[in-house]
């Protein structure tokens, strides 16, 4: 497994999409720009859901906000992995090695892990019949505060891309 | 200018810019981030809702909202500011900060608008939204990306600032 995303990084380099970043000045800014667009977003999204789901503004009932939400939050993840892929493209190598870049690959994983628990354990269903003053079960509840610290947990190790790692 | 100088020349800001310690710059380059999330994010999904997604959902209870909000841009604007003070005879004199604190100010002058207005009105769920309310939220949306484009842009466009040794891109 390792070797292959090495390789395939050392293969990148010899791709498209590497020399359309490298050879044009304006993606990477143009392509962080995007990626904060999509973190707030998905942030903004999935935070407003959770917080809900953790008792925030109970007078909300939850089902409206577990149906609108989804697609939003899934438009900035999609965002966020085409510009993070391009980004990556660009310096694939460096990426590869970038110790931040791995604990945020990983973050987003668990946060997909998250997403599959709360959809597998039923409480994605459960958290619909919660109408305006009611508490989420408990479960829910720890989901929703395990999704709050991995997003921003993601926004960590990308902030540290350039000083635990040594992106830029 | 002298008191530009004097800023960067602070103890505090030569601890941020140079210190090496990721206490530092990291983590405040990362509260300012998580801020974003929290103003923004709630902003332009608060925006979204009052331009008709998910019409289902009362609009009052989103009020409780602000206070997150508002906790983000405190966490901002303190951020922000010892940003501006490690970099300060660079970050201050680049037009793109003054275009970034302009969108910024018309966001949150939006907010304080909606909170006081928009949400106080308690037969707010009782009819549709008002053409004002939505115009609102059209221009919260295109200040917070505003705001977004210009922050991103400051790092490329302008004079160099940041880490020495670095090439500034945050």
């Amino acid at each position: 497994m390792y070797t292959r995303l090495e390789h395939f990084s050392q293969w990148l380099k010899t791709t498209g999409p590497h020399f359309f970043v490298v050879h044009n000045a304006w993606v990477v800014p143009a392509c962080q720009t995007l990626h904060f667009f999509g973190l707030a977003l998905l942030f903004g999204m999935v935070g407003m859901l959770d917080l809900r789901m953790l008792g925030m503004a109970k007078r909300l009932p939850i089902a409206p906000i577990n149906r609108a939400t989804p697609p939003w939050a899934f438009v900035g993840f999609i965002l966020n992995l085409i510009t993070g892929f391009l980004l990556y493209a660009g310096d694939p190598v460096q990426y590869f090695h970038n110790v931040a870049f791995r604990w945020k690959m990983l973050f987003v994983v668990l946060a997909g892990l998250n997403l599959a628990a709360f959809l597998l354990t039923g409480m994605s269903r459960k958290v619909n019949t919660i109408g305006p003053g009611e508490d989420a079960p408990r479960l829910a509840k720890f989901i929703a505060a395990t999704s709050l610290f991995l997003w921003i947990g993601v926004m960590y190790w990308g902030r540290m891309l350039p000083f635990i790692g040594s992106a830029f | 200018m002298p008191f530009l100088q004097w800023l960067e020349g602070l103890s505090l800001s030569v601890w941020i810019r140079e210190g090496g310690s990721i206490w530092g710059y990291p983590t405040i380059l990362f509260l300012h981030t998580v801020g974003l999330g929290f103003l923004a994010g709630l902003s332009v999904a608060m925006d979204m809702r009052i331009l008709g997604v998910a019409s289902r959902l009362p609009l009052i209870p989103f009020a409780k909202f602000f206070r997150l909000m508002w906790l983000g841009f405190w966490v901002n604007a303190i951020s922000g500011l010892l940003l501006l003070m490690a970099d300060a005879t660079t970050k201050a004199i680049n037009p793109v900060f003054y275009i970034k604190m302009g969108f910024t100010l018309v966001a949150v002058i939006v907010l304080i608008f909606l909170r006081r207005r928009f949400f106080n009105d308690p037969m707010l769920d009782q009819k549709p939204v008002s053409g004002r309310g939505q115009a609102m939220a059209v221009i919260s949306l295109i200040c917070w990306a505003g705001a977004i484009t210009a922050g991103r842009l400051m790092a490329y466009i302008g004079p160099v600032a940041g880490l020495p040794g670095t090439s500034n891109h945050f």
